[in-house]
């Protein structure tokens, strides 16, 4: 390490950690640290719902640098640590630990929290949110004695703790005012299959409701709906979307809207700051509007690109195609591009065996695909996406057309 | 224990085509072979990530996708390109004679049992 810039890091998480490795391996020749509020090295949190849940995975072993050691790569990593003022103007980051860290560099990836509820009973013993490793093994220990289990919210974290909770033996009941599980990701014609995926393995789904209330003593007991119904249950968890932590920047000059703005290069309005993962909302020049994404491969793929702008080694513009998957049961879901609200929506497969692949149409163009339980034509459909190939309806839809091989020309 | 001089006959070499991918078994363990730029390689078949098969994959630029997660693996080193994957493919050696491709019963690059 020879040279005097220093870049600090907001933030332990999956961007963080890939902001400091490309930034380190793409010429940043300084001060590299990162601060993180987690007591544990960056670590993959896609696990904790699933596999983690289930005991199938041990919290200690999700670590992206599988021996622990960034010092190899000189990156300073403050575990345990919040930065509690952040001075943009004089340059300067304090943090909890008493350290006071200036800097050159700042990148702002401090990702986002789980929405809290807080309507009555909400605070009760037995109600958890997931986010960390901590909340996940919070989740897991009362599990083992838990019985029945209420879901709230049906989206990614939703339907992922109720199909692990399934797979344990555990009631489940999941609640959501959307129409069906993954609503707001996902199309209706593939959402009707979520729901149907939750339904074959025995959840009690209640869409289009909620719950107003948690009733309980020591601990919760009952998820009261808003027609009144009461379910019993012994533990809730909590999964209605997250917020991006710009509380230290409230008070700055930093533009937020819904996140931290950036434009395609991670570039916040203040030079030498620029933000990326959860917490930035960026312009996508392809698409051509903003984006903030909470999924695992914008996390680590912003992380990498911001770490490579700041090393000053690139100059092109952040514009992937937007990519997340999640597995619940034995059911994989993938999803690739961005799909307008107006699309046509083209289903192959065949739903009643909860397989299918999706192709969404953008005046013509696959601008969007998702598959489930079709890995093996994911990334040929994802590669069709990229390429916005422009494909009959009906060969799309037939059953006999082989999209492997139609996406080798794409290549 | 198998050695790297030991090698075991997989398939005619003429029905490995370009792009593409093939498993099969060796010790018990699933294996794949992957032609590149008219160059075949030998990988273990099952992502380090979670259980899933690349040979259902798909192979890109020189990499090799995970069908689940888009984990990517460098076909040349093995070495894990892309997350959620961090541990790298196992890479056997690959020897062609008399047009029948051989692979070698240990991995020439990171073996498990090495760790």
């Amino acid at each position: 390490m020879t040279g005097q810039r220093r870049l600090v890091i907001l933030g332990g998480g999956l961007t963080g950690h890939s902001a400091a490795l490309a930034a380190r391996h793409n010429g940043y020749d300084g001060q590299i640290t990162i601060v993180s509020d987690e007591p544990d090295l960056p670590y993959d949190r896609t696990p904790l719902s699933k596999a983690v849940l289930q005991g199938k995975r041990d919290p200690g072993e999700l670590g992206f640098q599988p021996d622990g050691d960034y010092s190899r790569d000189e990156i300073t990593i403050l575990t345990s640590a919040r930065a509690e003022v952040v001075d943009l103007g004089d340059r300067r980051v304090e943090v909890s630990n008493g350290d006071t860290l200036t800097y050159d560099d700042l990148l702002i990836a401090t990702g986002a929290r789980p929405v809290r509820l807080n309507n009555p009973g909400f605070d009760l013993t037995g109600v958890h949110y997931l986010r960390t490793i901590s909340d996940a093994s919070g989740i897991r220990e009362e599990l083992a004695n838990a019985e029945k289990v209420v879901v709230i919210g049906a989206g990614f974290i939703g339907s992922e703790v109720a199909a692990s909770a399934r797979v344990l033996g555990k009631d489940v009941t999941m609640v959501d005012m959307a129409d069906a599980p993954m609503s707001a990701a996902l199309h209706p014609d593939i959402t009707s299959v979520c729901a149907a995926i939750h339904q074959d393995h025995g959840v009690d789904l209640r869409m289009g409701s909620r719950v107003d209330e948690l009733r309980g003593g020591a601990r919760v007991e009952q998820a009261i709906l808003a027609d009144g119904t009461a379910i019993e249950c012994d533990l809730v968890v909590v999964g209605v979307g997250v917020q991006p932590n710009v509380d230290l920047f409230l008070d700055s000059d930093l533009e937020i809207d819904n996140g931290i703005v950036t434009d395609e290069y991670c570039r916040t309005s203040i030079p030498n700051v620029h933000a990326a993962g959860d917490v930035a909302r960026w312009y996508h020049p392809e698409l051509k509007r903003r984006l903030r994404i909470e999924h695992f491969d914008n996390a680590g793929s912003q992380g990498t690109f911001a770490g490579k702008i700041i090393a000053g080694a690139t100059d092109e513009r952040f514009a992937p195609v937007p990519y997340f998957w999640s597995d619940q049961y034995d059911t994989n879901i993938q999803y690739a591009g961005f799909a307008p609200d107006d699309c046509d929506v083209i289903i192959r497969g065949n739903p009643d065996e909860r397989t299918i692949t999706a192709f969404y149409l953008d005046n013509g163009a696959i601008c969007a695909a998702v598959t489930v339980n079709q890995a093996r034509e994911f990334r040929s459909a994802r590669r069709l996406v990229a390429a916005r190939a422009e494909i009959a309806p009906e060969t799309l839809r037939d059953p006999d057309t082989d999209i492997r091989k139609l996406s080798r020309e794409y290549r | 224990m198998p050695d790297s001089n030991e090698f075991i006959e997989v398939m005619p070499e003429s029905l490995v085509e370009e792009g593409e991918m093939y498993p099969f078994d060796m010790d018990d363990e699933q294996l794949m072979l992957a032609k590149v730029d008219g160059k075949i390689h030998a990988l273990h078949g099952i992502c380090t990530h979670e259980y899933a098969e690349l040979w259902d994959g798909d192979i890109e630029d020189g990499t090799i996708w995970c069908p689940l997660h888009s984990s990517g693996f460098n076909v040349e080193s093995g070495a894990a390109s892309n997350l959620p994957a961090v541990v790298p493919l196992p890479v056997y050696d690959v020897k062609i004679e008399d047009g029948t491709v051989y692979v070698s019963r240990k991995p020439i690059k990171n073996d498990p049992d090495d760790r």
